[in-house]
């Protein structure tokens, strides 16, 4: 067997065009470690069967030499990508049978390239939840513990098992997807790369719909390039999404190494106020000493109406989730719970298929939207979301990119925020502006807490800027403390 | 700002979703303390600013209204917890 752990995206890449190892040896290699790894509870199907057979199709391709950019790569999919017959359950009991009769653009695109899917990844029920606790499959387990203990922490959420996955090695890459953090905030809290790309990037069409102004898909991986790699495949105009984006996708590898020399930075100073971590706070301050050494202009910049965006977002969201979750009826697909009339039918189907978190944010978002509440809570909403729109494109005028920690602390243990909403909610209080502006942004394992936990560092650049981010990111990369894996605590020998 | 049993009930109704009696107390209590939350919006002066629903709402693409595809009826129907010949069946509507 390979030892998977000490390889990424990349190098798999590299050494499958080689010939170090076939695809099939390294596929044969990721289901030996899933299958030791049950504890973590990170996938919802596996497809093992499937991958297998297209090892053997892509070993025939790499022999005659007529790869795609990835061939014979593993890859796990977040469940909420439509995966045509392999079931798709957006991790919720109402879809706990459904079997796609299509395929989502962004992984067509992925298979396309010549990847090949070990399975369907945990998350957060309809991606709602930022603890990974929500699933109806149960909570996912974050492969970190702090240093001598044995308290099982959150892998963040709501792309919980996306992140766990990677960080195990158990797949070099995963998709997830980003409605105020969902992809960053796990990254940060499992040492794993997150890219939640511009809005208008990566195709929605196929994606099982949260908030579709704010839903974005994007990459998990182990380093800033195999981000680039990644989202190279994973974009492009798909005239199925009418938000799609008719835009260039640029080599994104070609920009890992460049020069940094005049590029300059902003700090939010409303940022700084925020209630961080001390080693956050410690860590942010010596990724800014990082920049400034390799000559990058830093500025301290002002972004005013953000304090605002996690209020705005907890109105935006479900306002627009209770609208795309009507569709869950039992009529079509999907569970169905029977009544004794039609409307009990829709009633019982949907009080018995969404979980409490589900529940409450259609409620919430039927709430702002109904009669006499429309004005006062999502037109307001709205409004203040162009202003926080609006601080970012002033913010852009002087600087590249903006700096700041992804998550206000490192991961928590399982159990700990789940019965309070607004707590688990300020998780995102450095993630969702971004959504809601609609800008691209990554999360990067900058370094250790004090009791071992990984942190990670988050630059934002302007919309379609990508390659700034992968310019800058690598820098965190190179001047972080070296972070080891986690130890295999978890495998059944 | 609070929100009362009854009108959540209301709003219960109009999303489609049963909920028990103990759930109602919790939500209660837990939609009013986010409702009290999000009002920290009022701080905020949006006199004359106009409602934003997208962030990039310019390049919304048109396309011709062209037929691309067909013959799905049994891949529509793959999924339906029931079905008769090639129509969804639900309970009995009008009487």
């Amino acid at each position: 067997m390979i030892d998977v752990r000490i390889l990424d995206l990349s190098s798999i890449r590299d050494s499958l065009k080689k010939g170090d190892f076939t695809s099939k040896e390294l596929v044969e290699s990721y289901i030996e470690r899933i299958e030791g790894s049950s504890k973590l509870n990170t996938y919802n199907t596996t497809t093992f069967e499937q991958a297998l057979d297209r090892a053997a199709i892509s070993d025939g391709k790499i022999k005659k030499d007529e790869t795609g950019p990835l061939e014979g790569i593993p890859i796990g999919i977040k469940d909420l990508f439509c995966t045509h017959g392999v079931k798709t359950t957006a991790s919720s009991k109402i879809l706990e049978n459904f079997i796609p009769p299509y395929e989502s653009t962004v992984t067509e695109n992925l298979f396309k390239s010549g990847m090949i899917m070990l399975g369907k990844l945990s998350n957060d029920e309809f991606a709602m939840g930022s603890s990974n606790e929500t699933s109806a499959n149960g909570a996912v387990v974050n492969p970190w513990r702090s240093r001598n203990s044995e308290k099982e922490l959150v892998p963040g959420g709501s792309s919980g098992g996306s992140s766990a996955a990677v960080a195990a090695s158990l797949c070099p890459l995963a998709t997830a997807t980003d409605t105020g953090g969902s992809i960053r905030q796990p990254a940060a809290f499992t040492g794993t790369v997150g890219l939640k790309p511009t809005y208008g990037r990566c195709s929605r069409w196929g994606i099982v719909a949260f908030a579709s102004s704010l839903d974005q898909a994007g990459p998990i991986t182990k380093t800033v390039r195999d981000s680039a790699l990644a989202l190279q495949v994973m974009a492009g105009y798909d005239n199925k999404d009418s938000t799609s984006a008719n835009i260039e996708v640029e080599n994104f590898e070609n920009y890992m190494n460049s020069n940094l020399n005049s590029m300059s930075i902003g700090i939010p100073k409303e940022f700084e106020e925020l209630d961080l971590s001390p080693d956050i706070r410690k860590n942010w301050e010596e990724a800014i000493q990082w920049y400034k050494e390799s000559g990058v202009n830093i500025k301290s910049i002002n972004l005013p109406h953000c304090k605002y965006a996690l209020p705005a977002y907890y109105i935006i969201a479900p306002a627009e989730a209770s609208s795309n979750l009507a569709r869950y009826d039992g009529v079509k697909y999907g569970k169905r719970v029977l009544g004794e009339d039609l409307d009990s039918l829709y009633k019982r189907t949907r009080g018995e298929g969404f979980g409490d978190e589900v529940k409450r944010r259609i409620l919430m978002g039927t709430y702002v939207l109904s009669a006499g509440y429309y004005d006062a809570y999502y037109l307001k909403a709205q409004k203040v979301r162009r202003l926080i729109h609006e601080d970012f494109t002033e913010a852009f005028k002087t600087v590249d990119a903006i700096l700041t920690p992804t998550t206000p602390t490192t991961a928590f243990g399982i159990g700990e925020n789940i019965s309070d909403p607004l707590k688990m909610y300020s998780n995102d209080i450095l993630t969702v502006p971004v959504n809601l502006a609609g800008l691209p942004a990554i999360s990067i394992p900058s370094g250790l807490d004090s009791s071992g936990l990984p942190m990670g560092i988050q630059l934002i650049t302007n919309h379609f800027d990508e390659k700034s981010l992968f310019k800058l990111g690598k820098l965190i990369e190179e001047s972080r403390v070296n972070i080891e894996m986690p130890t295999d605590w978890w495998i059944k020998k | 700002m609070t929100i009362s049993k009854d009108r959540i009930l209301k709003i219960a109704n109009l999303a489609k979703i049963s909920i028990s009696e103990d759930q109602i107390e919790k939500l209660e209590v837990e939609i009013s303390s986010i409702l009290n939350w999000v009002e920290t919006l009022n701080e905020v002066d949006t006199e004359n600013i106009e409602p934003m629903s997208n962030s990039l709402t310019n390049f919304l693409q048109m396309r011709e209204d062209i037929v691309n595809d067909g013959e799905k009826g049994s891949d529509i129907l793959s999924n339906s917890p029931a079905e008769d010949k090639s129509f969804f069946v639900v309970p009995k509507v009008i009487e």
